[in-house]
């Protein structure tokens, strides 16, 4: 009786609605997609909607786990069609390959000329799953053009970052090592304790948001800094420069080292206090406002460097230390983590789109969408055809877009899928310069400073990885076609354990008073990590990654 | 002995303990008032300040640098009307129904008359504790039609042990001559129900009617799960929610593809995370606090029973 | 045949709450076949089956290990903590509620009734960013301090363990000790304003009409209330705690609900593991029902349910 009423009362909205749309035109065809990467659920609006609806006459309703919960995965699957389109992380996938739930799609793959311009990538990566040639299941994201062993970057990721004013202001000391660099900032901060606003600034302000995140287990800003030292933690193991494996709380580790040095700043009062309380948010707040005197990810530098604060001198720059050895991803050439694929319930006409989608989608006109946003909005062509940066805020200020894109904000008509197939760095057969903005010439030329200039002379290098390579400093790790197994429910329980332990007790050690507490709460956290079965979980990691490791070797020899 | 007089509703206190004891309630009352007015006040004025005075915390004591850009930008957001709509929907036909069967039900489980009443209550009352996870939940919604469906927001709401247990506890209260009367009289249970016994109970329907109310106005976690496929059925909590995970990201996306280096400038003036959450709490509250005085009437303003009662 | 009219009567009345008994039955208790997750590794996207049943095993990973079972009952001790603390003090409502009664000023009292309601819409996470503003380290409060020399470094109200539980209470009652005292008002409501006229007449002073008469008659939707309290004593909910916790104040803050989250967010291969530990807390729950309601009845001499 209530299911009859139901199903009435929906008919009559339905047929309500349906009478709308329906004198329009044809609807368009709406492609599920299960996404991973998105952080929108829903259907996709605005300027990116009306540019695929326009060209294949399809709509995109994003079902995102991330948005959603962990549940809608295991309730698709459960229903036997997760999407119609589906980017999920590389080591779902030979499950999802058992339960078929995802399409060959070896028939229409091939056909697809823009994607095949990565035909080795995808080869490699479907060899991997199948073992067969020329069957196709999936499509690595955020492939490359370059090389497994080329750094196309001019900065790596993570490296140590301080105010070009500051520095030269304390006298631009040389640093042999981290305590001179502890030295430094000690001075640095004397100088300058709080911004403009008067506003305290530390050089260290620390949060607690993406500890565990990243396939690495611990802080996040510690796991960072040990690439400063060649170690990089797979999950909850240290691979070495030599290639081999240790455990986390190895005192002769970076874990430890870094973990030290952080203590170390804290004793001096280095550290903010807020450190550890405060969400990202308020650091990102912090970062912009001139509150943090030391930055190690690239990307944070964009939260200070101006144009005018560039043109100033008061902009943030990698200072070297002579001992330190750079562990650095080389360009990802056979992809992220993520990939493509298309749903086993997918047929005919349904098909057809969704493979067009993703051969545009792969296309220069597909990827200047994603990389380069809109013309007449975010850039403009130069008289060499060349593109120029236009509206750098329409992104953060969801300017709204140029009539031929129908309505909205930017913003609000970004591209939800948040995940690409070609990466920025490729080059864009339009303009034949790279995807990404600050590898334009235009872009160069704008932000071509003094500062810099002073940089190259003092340093004696182009730019910092010049600096690294002509040092020795640079260990580059290759892309090499390699996808990690899936945890089984023992090791995902035992790896919160493990972590959060971990987690808890880093922060607790970076604010220890003395070194003997320090030493003693080390001994604690060994001897609980081990009580919790940490053996167990390095044991299964080294396992994991050891096949990662000997193909990076296999490039490297 | 002071004899106290009624004059034109002003109660005049005469003991001295009487009045020491008034003086310290609104002095009390005073201050938690002040604690719950003053975030909310804190709230209004960020989301009305410019939003980096507010986002470094500077904004405390009155608004700084008036703009109304946060809201303007909430009034954009695609669908808003729509989703407006469905929650008005949903929280009207849901409070009603809630209301009217945890009336009912409270009612009934308090009829001794009723077939093994203990075992129903019961049965009822212990569901309060079950927790089936949310696999099983989707799964049934899904055979059951509910997803993609306007009613998977009424249906799993009707019945609420919590509400149901309430209204028992105050019929309990009622005295029990009112009922007997008319059962002499040769009323039926459902007679007794609605011309008896529901005016009586007003102020718990009341209470349930608002405690329902917020919960339907506020949950965006149904439409997260079951309904998928439409964005014809969103609600108004779940557009904002998904508008504040999207300046959340917005700050996630600058980690991974953003190489501009006008962004810390624009950053400033952009809307962030917690602007955007303040922003959208006084557009949930508001209609709240508008329609609450309705409510209020019933269970602040004692109905006579006496009255009732004759 | 006929029935007789007593039991046909109690028939009738049984087919009225029909539809709402099958309601419940489909909306609550069929989904509880999914605790069958429990007994399962379960690796989505594969389906459970025969060669995936464990038994026991996600029952026992809580005890499998010394150090764990110390981390669970570390865990269990916050969770008493804090249940305990809200037991103890479940009457503030009410006396909120009574006296909130007695203000005569009317327009007054319907201000203070509105706006103690008011943090009750304000989300966890908001009243966070609020609490840092105000008693971060670089907070309102801390920078009044030092200006006022009172401190020479920053007290950190967040990061300190310290009356942790008791301050968690706070936060939780400043959010809904308003609106749960609306249940008291309308409770207050039902009480016949004659009775307490004539209370009144006979020169009863306000604090013995509070005593005598006003709080008899809404004990029992206290004592209700205090019964489910208690036998939700496991389930503290973990939004609050969520947003409170970091790492410093995380042993102590840390509760079951929380604990059962972190590892239901960090992958769904933890479904087994979670649901097996709310399928523990719902019996738990009912036992303790059972208990309080048997309880109730040797004390009161009647159950509440």
């Amino acid at each position: 009786m209530k299911r009859l009423l139901s199903v009435l009362l929906v008919c009559a909205m339905v047929l309500s609605m349906g009478l709308f749309s329906a004198v329009a035109e044809e609807a368009p065809m709406t492609i599920d997609v299960y996404d991973a990467a998105a952080n929108y659920a829903g259907i996709q609006s605005g300027w990116f909607a009306k540019v695929i609806k326009d060209r294949f006459n399809i709509e995109l309703n994003i079902i995102a786990p991330q948005v959603q919960g962990n549940e809608v995965y295991a309730t698709r699957a459960q229903d036997g069609n997760l999407g119609d389109l589906i980017v999920v992380d590389k080591k779902d996938m030979s499950d999802l390959l058992d339960a078929g739930l995802v399409r060959d799609i070896s028939d229409k793959l091939p056909e697809c000329e823009n994607i095949m311009k990565f035909k080795v990538q995808i080869d490699a990566y479907n060899k991997g799953l199948t073992g067969e040639d020329g069957v196709y299941y999936g499509i690595p994201s955020e492939m490359t053009d370059t090389s497994p062993t080329s750094i196309t970057d001019d900065v790596i990721y993570s490296s140590p970052m301080i105010r070009w004013d500051l520095y030269t202001e304390v006298g631009r000391p040389q640093l042999k090592n981290l305590d001179d660099l502890l030295d430094c900032l000690k001075a640095i901060h004397d100088i300058h304790p709080t911004n403009e606003d008067g506003d305290p600034a530390y050089p260290f302000t620390l949060w607690r948001d993406w500890d565990g995140n990243d396939n690495m287990l611990g802080i996040a800003n510690v796991v960072q800094l040990t690439t400063w030292y060649g170690e990089k933690l797979k999950q909850s193991a240290i691979l070495k420069p030599d290639n081999t494996f240790t455990k986390v709380y190895d005192r002769d580790a970076a874990y430890y080292k870094i973990t030290k040095f952080l203590n170390k700043a804290y004793q001096m009062g280095l550290v903010d206090p807020e450190s550890g309380e405060q969400p990202w948010d308020d650091v990102a707040n912090k970062l912009s406002t001139g509150r943090a005197d030391l930055m190690w990810y690239s990307w944070e530098t964009g939260f200070w460097n101006s144009v005018d604060r560039l043109n100033a001198g008061t902009g943030f720059i990698f200072i070297p230390v002579e001992d330190m050895y750079f562990y650095a991803d080389a360009d990802r050439y056979f992809g992220s983590d993520r990939m493509f694929g298309v749903g086993s319930k997918v047929e005919g006409e349904k098909y057809d789109r969704i493979m067009e989608f993703l051969d545009w989608y792969a296309s220069p006109e597909g990827a200047t969408f994603q990389h380069c946003g809109i013309e007449g909005l975010n850039y403009t062509v130069g008289e060499d055809g060349k593109f120029v940066p236009y509206k750098d805020n329409a992104l953060m200020d969801n300017l709204p877009v140029p009539e031929e894109y129908g309505e909205g904000g930017y913003n609000d008509g970004n591209n939800q899928i948040n995940q690409w197939i070609v990466s920025s760095l490729c080059v864009n057969e339009i303009t034949g310069e790279r995807f990404a903005q600050k590898y334009w010439q235009s872009y160069k030329d704008m932000t071509m400073t003094d500062m810099k200039r002073e940089w190259q002379e003092t340093f004696d290098a182009e730019d910092s990885v010049d600096y690294m390579k002509k040092h020795n400093q640079l260990l580059a790790s290759p892309s090499v076609d390699f996808t990690p197994r899936s945890d089984d429910n023992d090791i995902a329980a035992l790896r919160v354990d493990v972590n959060t332990q971990l987690c808890s007790y880093t922060w607790n050690l970076i604010f220890c008073e003395t070194d003997d507490e320090f030493e003693a709460m080390w001994d604690e956290m060994t001897e609980q990590l081990n009580g919790f079965g940490y053996e167990q979980l390095y044991a299964y990691d080294c396992e994991t990654y050891q096949p990662e490791v000997d193909a990076k070797l296999a490039v490297t020899e | 002995m002071s004899k106290e007089k009624n004059l034109g509703g002003v109660q005049l206190d005469k003991s001295f303990g009487d009045r020491v004891i008034s003086v310290l309630t609104y002095v009390i009352y005073a201050i938690f008032a002040f604690v719950c007015v003053y975030p909310f006040y804190y709230i209004f004025i960020n989301s009305i300040s410019a939003n980096n005075l507010s986002e470094r915390g500077k904004v405390i004591f009155y608004p700084m640098e008036v703009h109304f850009q946060n809201y303007i930008n909430v009034a954009k957001i695609p669908g808003l009307l729509n989703a407006a709509k469905i929650s008005v929907l949903r929280t009207v036909i849901g409070t009603v129904l809630t209301v009217i069967v945890a009336g009912f039900l409270g009612y009934m489980f308090t009829r001794q008359t009723l077939w093994r009443r203990k075992f129903w209550y019961r049965f009822v009352v212990v569901t309060m504790y079950f927790n089936a996870g949310i696999i099983p939940w989707y799964l049934t919604m899904d055979k059951l039609g509910l997803t993609n469906n306007f009613w998977g927001y009424i249906f799993p709401t009707i019945v609420q042990p919590f509400y149901i247990i309430l209204c028992k506890t105050f019929c309990e209260s009622v005295p029990k001559e009112l009922q007997d009367a008319a059962e002499i009289d040769g009323a039926g249970t459902l007679r007794i129900f609605f011309s008896i016994m529901l005016p009586v109970i007003k102020p718990i329907l009341a209470t349930i009617a608002i405690f329902a109310a917020v919960n339907q106005w506020n949950s965006f976690q149904d439409t997260l799960l079951l309904m998928t496929s439409t964005d014809k059925l969103n609600t108004l909590q779940y557009v904002l929610f998904q508008y504040i995970n999207q300046a959340n990201s917005l700050k996630a996306l600058i980690s991974s593809t953003t190489s501009s280096s006008q962004l810390a400038a624009t950053l400033a003036r952009a809307a962030t995370a917690t602007s955007v959450r303040m922003t959208v709490t006084v557009v949930v509250v508001l209609p709240v606090m508008m329609i609450y005085p309705f409510f209020q009437r019933f269970f602040t303003k004692g109905i006579m029973i006496g009255a009732v009662k004759g | 045949m006929q029935l007789d009219p007593k039991k046909r009567r109690s028939y009738q009345e049984f087919l009225y709450i029909l539809p709402f008994i099958l309601l419940v039955g489909v909306f609550s208790y069929f989904p509880l076949y999914g605790w069958i997750y429990a007994f399962h590794d379960y690796q989505p996207p594969k389906p459970i089956g025969p060669e995936t049943f464990v038994g026991l095993k996600w029952f026992q990973y809580i005890v499998s290990n010394p150090v764990r079972t110390a981390d669970v009952l570390r865990v269990l001790r916050n969770t008493f903590a804090m249940s305990g603390i809200s037991l103890l003090f479940s009457w503030f409502p009410m006396i909120f509620a009574v006296f909130l009664n007695e203000i005569k000023c009317k327009p007054y009292q319907k201000f203070v009734q509105t706006v103690t309601t008011l943090p009750n819409f304000i989300s966890w996470v908001l009243v966070f960013s609020i609490a840092f503003n105000v008693f971060g380290s670089n907070g309102a409060v801390n920078s009044v301090l030092m200006d006022a020399g009172l401190i020479d470094k920053p007290i950190s109200f967040l990061k300190s363990k310290d009356h942790l539980w008791f301050k968690m209470w706070l936060w939780l009652t400043w959010k809904n000790a308003g609106w749960a005292a609306i249940m008291y008002l309308a409770a207050i409501t039902g009480i016949d304003e004659q009775m307490i006229e004539a209370a009144r007449v006979d020169g009863a002073t306000r604090m013995q009409i509070i005593r005598h008469i006003i709080i008899p008659s809404i004990l029992p939707t206290y004592f209700v209330i205090v019964m489910l309290n208690i036998a939700s004593f496991l389930s503290n909910g973990m939004e609050q705690y969520y947003v409170f916790q970091n790492d410093f104040n995380r042993k102590y803050i840390e509760v079951l609900d929380l604990y059962v989250y972190n590892y239901a967010r960090s992958s769904i291969k933890n479904y087994p593991l979670s649901t097996a530990i709310s399928m523990l807390k719902s019996i738990v729950s009912v036992i303790l029902l059972a208990i309080t309601n048997t309880a109730s009845k040797l004390i009161r001499g009647d159950g509440f349910i």
